[in-house]
């Protein structure tokens, strides 16, 4: 009964059942795993500048450079120019009396007037509409979606920014007062 | 043989194995080979003024493009036009807006347009170009300059710089569509420059003659206004205004009458002289001609009544297309009504460009000149006289300027891109001491120049070191501002200023001429031919104008306010004349005025006047941008002689029926709301003597249902008004919504079938009275955000919810498709994107500038609806909170009521008892569309009350 045909028939079906099976499991997996959500990326940036020496040993605080994430939906990335205001005078030498390389790229920039491409670290899908300056006036601190970015030389994603975690918080009793977080958890608040 | 293959078959098995396994482990690693997001943010060098990303940024400007000069507000994104609604301070339309101007930002970003200049159909340079013009410019003894008739004053400063300099060079006006009888007649009859405006705000008794003045024939945002405002009033205070129309079609002005009767226009002046002699007491003559063409008794008894009780109050006004005679009749019932000075007003306007006819052209251009030039005109489109191709050729330089290679450029050795308006600067002056600004708000996206820009090249290049003219026209337009030329003298507001607000106005002034009688009574006894056969009529197409904006996708699928026919021209015509004529909807009917022929498709229009054909222009171009380029049948204005009695009015017609059907698209095919109280209405003296008249014939919800009252108890509750008292039909709302929301085109084919995506449509019914009248009623229909909504409890994955402040959210990225939501929504207003209809018609990557980045771009298969402008709701309470206030009323805004001409939309919170939506709520005009099966809308409409005292056949309470 069970010959070897038969065998190897069932064999080849099985493989190709599986095969096929297993490659659209890992590209479902790989289509549907949000880039937002994943935690651990860290792009190298143009020019390695490091949060660590700016905003935790300088600090300079995070407003000084993302002036809009006060007032509008995006933070931003500070211009040149915002640079330039303490780069003008501060430009510091290795041992060897040449600019250090950063530093030296960053007056390229400003010289050639060349907007710099920053890699985007925290990137949310196109229906999802978060804005910024909500939460920073209701107290939110930059922290707790960020991480302790102060204390890091290239920016890294720690936290998921999934929906879950947009809920966990907009859920959460308040810290202050234990009462329920007036935040709205309506599906419009976020997609439109 | 047998083991051998069993081996082999232990290999498979082994190898089969080892791939399950490698594939099983690929399944783990794939997902680790993760995606970067790989996108950039970019930091500029500066950051520059008032620009915040994601904020919107508005200029003042003019929307030149259109027959008027409105002002209007555009907003810019991230430095890009997204929208474009009307300036508040500009004192024409008052922040409205209509459909044409709403849908020019299409054409900014239209990768159709002509994108650099072509010398012979090839690529060239304008330096190239430029240097052509101006030598053919410096030695042409006979030239001819072609414009418009809307020019800027700095415009027309620079031409006439032109015609002063060199000498032979003429300035022509083209314009057929624009040729206007009653600005001629009027002008002549009155002795007067300037503009005449009758004033529907004034007026308790309206009689149009074909005038569709609440739709293009006028000042039509101005008139709107005024119309609806003084109807809102009237019934206020118990007195509303009652309009009477006798036209040819349906027009969109006419299923807004009062008291509506058709009549062929041919017999509009022997109308308008009986009901002369019957105003100054000589009624036989009018009831003759009521009984020799069966007109409606009634209408004309209470007409005449009305009108002669109203002396000073009254108002009379005949459409643009109707000839001299007409117009000098309505003239003479204007001064007997003592409408001077009381409802007709004059405006001191500057010297008005009169339009060259067809016949004038052709002389001019087959007269020997050196050099053309065509500056935003397409003459052969309209050509009505043989080949225009012929006629230019003789020429040795012909320069076309225009946004499109269109029909005209296609002739001409040099093609010139033209600046969008949304990229250009220049001034606008459509009164004395009103001037208004426009500002590019964005760069020009192609290697394109101003038509301007270009005349001051090449004047100064033809006359080296010419004293007075500017460098750039930027600088000229400036220079007519700060030297005083377009700055009006009491005006002290600087340049920076004046570009800011947009709009310069001195206090307007308005004059009252005398009419010269005689020259009027000549005019009336200059009597036209009539023929037998039908008559025509051509308009400017709804949507697309004369046919400049025939490119605008949104325009084309715009519906018509009546027919609701999309994409065509076609000759409307009533059931029982197509049939006389042997034709059935849709059959070819090739249509003979005079010399003029036209092969246009028919269709039925119900309400028309008998043997009438009414047709719009704008169709039908061999030439042009992809959209328009072969669509439609042809139809443009004749020169008037024998047949034309005006350029756009044929008597005599033949009409044949030949080979070949067209298939028409119509967004709303059934017109009947078979008595169920969809769109309530009332007649005045029903509602006078009983406020409760709407409000008995709601279907209202009795017994028990199983929904408990749902409660909501945020401190917002959304909801809109829409009051069709004033509504007009045109579709302002539609368009803006479109706009706003990132809604696509569908095409023909699809709203065939259905699909067209407009969240916010206008349905209109039609209902034949008791006593035989032919009733219009519009509504728009939006989602109602039902506070028990159908679609939300048959949704498998929730993807369409209910929010605290009662909106029915819709989640786009939820959204399986499954479409049970629509087919359980009651007013058919859920749209499903069966195809990715943005990729069919998003060619390029300027176009998708165009988007707003506030909503999300639907894809195939995704379920999409009114909002209530969520986005705008959300900006504003985003702005409430951080400031720790609450959202008032003006605040919110959706994108529909923003646009409405006629102040229709009302948009509020419901829980603010202050409201103005909260009050509209408990009007005695208030109902709901289907609320007899508990959907608990949170749209009202308000009837309408028709001021006539006839019955109307309400529906009747089941």
């Amino acid at each position: 009964m069970f010959n070897a045909d038969f065998d190897r028939k069932v064999y080849l079906f099985l493989a190709i059942a599986l095969g096929i099976l297993s490659v659209g499991a890992a590209f479902t997996a790989y289509v549907l795993w949000p880039p937002n959500t994943w935690v651990g990326y860290e792009p190298a940036q143009p020019i390695a500048f490091s949060h660590k020496l700016h905003a935790g040993e300088l600090k300079v605080d995070c407003q000084y450079c993302h002036t809009n994430v006060s007032k509008g939906a995006q933070a931003t990335v500070p211009s040149l120019k915002t640079c330039m205001n303490c780069h003008t005078q501060v430009q510091t030498k290795d041992e060897k009396g040449q600019l250090k390389p950063d530093i030296a790229k960053l007056l390229h920039h400003w010289d050639t007037q060349e907007p710099i491409l920053w890699k985007k670290v925290y990137d949310l899908p196109d229906f999802a509409y978060f804005d910024h300056s909500r939460h920073i006036s209701s107290g939110i601190d930059c922290i707790e979606c960020h991480g302790d970015i102060a204390n890091m030389v290239r920016v890294k994603r720690v936290y998921p920014l999934g929906m879950k975690e947009c809920l966990a918080c907009h859920r959460k009793p308040s810290a202050k007062t234990g009462a329920p977080n007036q935040a709205p958890i309506t599906c419009g608040t976020c997609h439109r | 043989m047998k083991k051998k293959k069993h081996t082999s078959g232990e290999m498979k098995r082994r190898d089969v194995l080892k791939s399950i396994g490698a594939l099983v482990a690929a399944s783990y690693v794939l997902p680790g080979c993760r995606r970067t997001p790989d996108r950039s943010i970019v930091s500029r060098p500066f950051e520059p003024e008032y620009q915040e990303p994601g904020k919107a940024l508005y200029y003042a400007s003019t929307w030149t493009e259109g027959p008027y000069p409105y002002g209007v507000l555009v907003k810019t994104l991230d430095g890009r036009p997204i929208k474009v609604d009307g300036n508040p301070d500009h004192p024409v339309n008052e922040g409205r807006s209509n459909a044409a101007m709403q849908a020019s930002v299409l054409g900014l970003y239209d990768p159709d347009r002509l994108k650099h200049p072509l010398h012979n159909n090839v690529k060239s340079t304008w330096d190239d170009v430029d240097q052509k013009v101006i030598q053919s410019l410096s030695s042409a003894k006979r030239a001819t300059i072609v414009t418009r008739s809307t020019l800027g004053p700095s415009e027309r400063a620079l031409i006439k710089k032109y015609t002063d300099t060199f000498r032979g060079l003429r300035h022509l006006v083209y314009d057929p569509a624009g040729e206007d009888t009653r600005v001629k007649v009027w002008s002549d009859v009155y002795n007067a420059s300037g503009s005449c405006v009758p004033c529907f705000d004034k007026a308790s008794v309206i009689l149009s003659l074909d005038s569709d003045f609440l739709a293009g024939d006028g000042v039509e945002l101005e008139t709107s206004y005024a119309w609806s405002k003084a109807r809102a009033q009237g019934l206020q205070n118990g007195k509303p205004p009652v309009f009477y129309m006798a036209e040819s079609g349906v027009s969109l002005t006419g299923s807004c009458a009062d008291e509506r009767i058709s009549l062929a226009p041919s017999k509009m002046g022997d109308f308008s002289r009986a009901l002369l002699n019957a105003l100054s007491g000589n009624s036989s003559s009018l009831v003759s001609l009521a009984n020799t063409l069966g007109l409606d008794q009634h209408w004309i008894g209470a007409l005449v009544n009305d009108l002669k009780q109203n002396r000073g109050k009254s108002l009379v006004v005949a459409g643009a297309h109707l000839p001299k005679d007409v117009q000098a009749t309505v003239a003479l019932l204007n001064h007997e009504l003592q409408a001077e000075g009381r409802t007709l007003l004059w405006e001191d306007t500057p010297e008005l460009l009169r339009p060259v006819s067809a016949a004038t052209f052709k002389k001019e251009i087959e007269s020997g000149l050196d050099l053309l030039i065509l500056l935003g005109v397409d003459p052969a489109y309209y050509w009505p006289l043989g080949d225009f191709a012929a006629s230019v050729k003789q020429i040795p330089l012909v320069v076309g300027h225009g946004l499109y290679l269109n029909q005209s450029l296609s002739y001409c050795n040099i093609a010139l891109p033209s600046h969008h308006y949304l990229e250009s600067w220049n001034d606008a002056s459509p009164r004395s001491g009103l001037v208004s600004i426009c500002q590019p708000a964005i760069t020009h996206l192609y290697n394109t120049r101003q038509e301007a820009d270009s005349l001051l090249r090449w004047f100064n290049g033809a006359k080296q070191g010419a004293s007075f003219i500017a460098d750039s026209w930027y600088d000229f337009v400036k220079n007519s501002w700060q030297r005083g030329f377009t700055r009006p003298k009491v005006m002290p507001l600087s340049w920076e200023a004046f570009v800011r607000k947009g709009v310069a106005d001195t206090s307007k002034e308005s004059f009252s001429p005398v009419l010269d009688k005689l020259k009027a009574l000549k005019l009336l006894t200059e009597r036209n031919e009539t023929s037998s056969g039908a008559e025509l009529v051509i308009h400017p197409h709804h949507g697309v104008g004369d046919g400049r904006f025939s490119n605008n996708a949104w325009l084309q699928e715009l519906p018509h306010p009546v027919s609701k026919i999309v994409w065509d021209s076609v000759a409307l015509m009533s059931p029982t004349t197509a049939k006389k004529f042997g034709l059935v909807e849709g059959s070819m009917a090739k249509i003979t005025a005079s010399k003029a022929v036209y092969y246009l498709p028919v269709a039925f229009q119900e309400g028309m006047a008998e043997d009438v054909i009414t047709a719009t222009m704008g169709h039908g171009k061999s030439a042009g941008g992809t959209i328009e380029k072969d669509l439609g049948s042809r139809c443009v204005p004749h020169i008037p002689g024998k047949g034309f009695i005006t350029s756009r009015f044929a008597v005599g017609v033949q009409v044949t029926k030949t080979a070949g059907s067209v298939v028409i698209a119509r967004s709303q095919n059934e017109f009947s709301a078979h008595d169920r109280p969809i769109v309530l209405e009332a007649s005045f003296t029903d509602y006078a003597r009983d406020k409760n008249v709407i409000d008995a014939q709601r279907h209202k919800v009795h017994g028990h249902h199983m929904h408990e009252p749902t409660s909501f108890t945020d401190k917002y509750k959304w909801g809109m008004a829409i009051d069709l008292n004033r509504c007009t039909g045109c579709g302002a709302c539609t368009l803006s919504c479109q706009v706003e929301n990132n809604i696509p085109v569908v095409g023909k084919s699809e709203v065939r079938n259905g699909r067209e995506m407009h969240w916010m449509r206008l349905d209109s019914y039609y209902k034949k009275s008791p006593d035989g009248r032919f009733l219009v009623s519009h509504q728009p229909m939006l989602c109602q955000h039902c506070d028990n909504a159908p679609c939300e409890t048959v949704c498998p994955v929730a993807a369409t919810v209910h929010n605290e402040q009662g909106l029915n959210e819709m989640v786009y990225n939820r959204c399986v498709g499954t479409r049970y939501c629509a087919n359980n929504c009651p007013y058919k207003v859920r749209r499903f994107n069966y195809f990715n209809y943005q990729k069919r018609t998003v060619k390029s990557a300027n176009q998708e500038l165009m988007f707003n980045p506030q909503v999300t771009v639907r894809t195939v298969g995704t379920m999409e609806k009114c909002t209530f402008c969520i986005q705008r709701i959300n900006a504003a309470k985003m702005a409430a909170n951080n400031a720790g206030k609450i959202i008032t009323d003006e605040q919110v805004l959706p994108a529909c009521a923003g646009a409405c001409p006629s102040g229709a939309i009302v948009f509020g919170n419901l829980h603010d008892p202050s409201s103005a939506i909260t009050k509209l709520r408990k009007s005695s005009r208030a109902f709901y569309v289907n609320e007899e099966i508990n959907t608990a809308p949170n749209v009202t409409y308000l009837a309408r009350i028709r001021n006539t005292s006839s019955p109307l056949g309400g529906t009747s309470h089941g």
